[in-house]
């Protein structure tokens, strides 16, 4: 290549990016500011979906309310329907079943499984690769089957309920997902040959948009984004809830094998090897769950002490969703604060994307994996 | 689960009790978390020692509205990711005045959770940037999280209900500047 040696003159300009792009993964707006094909900063202005769930909580039973926490991560409805009931079971001290909480982990992983294969397809179609989201597609559809089994619905699921779940699994269930799990590793490795393996693909993320662990723990960043990072935090590990404890699985981190700790390719990487360890969970919790009832008896309408406040903290797809609920003696909540993981992980795209090229920007926002239903509320 | 949780930050919370004495109320415990009640003016002192402590995740900021009392929460959560602690701090100040120094010296994290709870409750955080709404629209009226919050029926000739909504005498459209 032969350098220019001749100074090129270039202005700052100011780009606006969505709220409407087919790579902001929903209605996300960011204020670019660039210099030639140098990206100097970058806002982002969130609030497009704002519903105010904490408001309409305040105004609702407590039971009524689980639909709409599956409004908010809407690709992984049952990681909120989770948090938000476990919250409220520790204000109204209500005791989930053994087999509810087992269905409730199994259902969470497959949303996992479904969330981050959704993830793997639409990050390969950011950048650049058409092909890898139809093989993702496949296997999501297999997962979305599985639970459409469970309660009809193929997103929004609430089949998760204060108490544990809304019934048994029905009785081929189990075959079925033994199957799905004997043929989902050999997907895996499909996708490692397809995407993550890929020339292509590497050259447009290792050492794209590196995030450091400091700067992501300062801006609370959580999840995969965290551990592609090299921080081992997984709250199913470091505060185990459910039955995880019963459980044994890895925590995957990011590596310096292909490329700087923290860069893009970390972060996704994370989740595809989080596949293996949620199938792995999965394997664990076909052999371990036993029969009994699957919902506390006489939960009824829901009426916890006055003063009662509880944060509870759940690991979902994208990272610590926390519920924080305080009582005030009546039929419905005082206050309910949703702790949202994209929220965080959004802040600190400002941090990683200064310095980098244009072209990158939608390769970093398309990383962080984020989902605007649960950033707006 | 619970007692397990709610005692991992027991020792944090008494080591500040020690060092601020009359400034930490209280020390309150919930089926999850130790909460530090401590008055506004320690609100920021408070979190510096405890991120001394290794506290180095702000998990969240957020208010609760009491307008009986008229009272105005500010609650945060922390987190130790080596030590795997957490505890809460709050704090309480009348409705019409809340307001606590900002976090965002000690966590990056705090500019977006303190514009959230500026936005949806109106609390003021001082010495914060840049503290503008955050999800609603920056001409928008009133806090949507207090307990005494009435939505707006129009906004820029939007109809906020769909009673409101009159096919036969439908508002001009506004000329987009």
């Amino acid at each position: 290549m032969v350098a220019v040696e001749k100074d090129v003159r270039t202005d700052e300009l100011v780009i606006n990016m969505g709220p409407q792009h087919p790579s902001t993964h929903g209605v996300l707006r960011v204020v670019l500011k660039t210099d030639g094909e140098m990206c100097l900063d970058a806002q982002p202005d969130i609030g497009y979906l704002h519903r105010c769930a904490e408001k309409i909580a305040e105004n609702l039973p407590y039971g009524q309310f689980v639909p709409y926490t599956d409004r908010m991560d809407y690709v992984s409805g049952m990681g909120c329907n989770m948090g938000y009931c476990m919250a409220v079971e520790q204000v109204a001290g209500i005791q989930v079943p053994e087999r509810g909480e087992w269905l409730r982990v199994i259902v969470t992983e497959l949303n996992r499984i479904a969330s981050h294969l959704l993830a793997f397809g639409t990050y390969g179609l950011d950048t650049g690769a058409i092909t890898p989201f139809l093989y993702g597609f496949r296997e999501r559809e297999l997962v979305l089957d599985l639970l459409e089994m469970l309660c009809g619905a193929r997103l929004t699921y609430s089949y998760i309920r204060i108490g544990g779940v809304d019934g048994d699994v029905p009785p081929e269930f189990m075959d079925k997902l033994k199957e799905f799990l004997d043929i989902f590793p050999k997907k895996i490795r499909e996708y490692n040959k397809l995407l993550t393996y890929n020339h292509i693909f590497m050259k447009r993320t290792v050492g794209v948009g590196v995030l450091p662990a400091d700067v992501a723990i300062a801006y609370g960043v959580t999840g995969p984004c965290l551990r592609g990072s090299g921080v081992r935090q997984d709250v199913r590990r470091d505060e185990p809830y459910s039955v995880y404890p019963k459980l044994e699985f890895d925590v995957p981190v990011g590596t310096d094998e292909h490329g700087p700790i923290g860069d893009a390719w970390n972060r996704y990487y994370i989740r595809i090897r989080e596949l293996e360890e949620s199938a792995k969970i999965l394997r664990q919790c076909v052999k371990m769950i036993s029969p009994g009832p699957v919902l506390a008896e006489k939960v009824g309408r829901v009426k916890p002490p006055a003063g009662a406040e509880a944060y509870t903290r759940s690991e979902n797809a994208r990272g610590e969703l926390g519920f924080y609920i305080v009582s005030d003696g009546t039929m419905t909540p005082a206050r309910v604060k949703v702790r949202a993981p994209s929220f965080s992980n959004i802040s600190v795209l400002p941090a990683i994307v200064r310095g980098q090229m244009l072209a990158d920007v939608v390769a970093i926002i398309g990383s962080l994996d984020i989902v605007l239903g649960e950033i707006d509320r | 689960m619970p007692s397990v949780l709610s005692a991992s930050g027991q020792t944090a919370a008494d080591q500040t009790k020690a060092r601020y004495g009359d400034a930490v109320l209280e020390i309150q415990k919930c089926a999850t978390d130790v909460i530090l009640k401590v008055a506004p003016g320690a609100w920021a002192e408070v979190h510096a020692f405890l991120k001394g402590q290794g506290f180095d995740l702000l998990v969240s900021i957020c208010a609760v509205d009491w307008p009986k009392e008229n009272k105005m929460w500010v609650v945060s959560h922390l987190y130790d990711p080596e030590g795997r602690r957490r505890i809460s701090v709050k704090t309480e100040s009348p409705r019409d005045a809340a307001r606590v120094d900002s976090l965002t010296p000690l966590w990056a994290a705090a500019n977006w959770h303190e514009r959230e709870c500026f936005d949806l409750s109106g609390v003021v955080f001082t010495g914060h940037p840049d503290l503008r709404r955050i999800l609603c629209p920056e001409d928008w009226e009133g806090h949507a999280l207090r307990k005494d919050y009435k939505a707006p029926d129009f906004y820029h000739g939007i109809a906020n209900n769909v009673n409101l909504i009159d096919l036969d005498h439908r508002p001009p459209i506004p000329e987009i500047v």
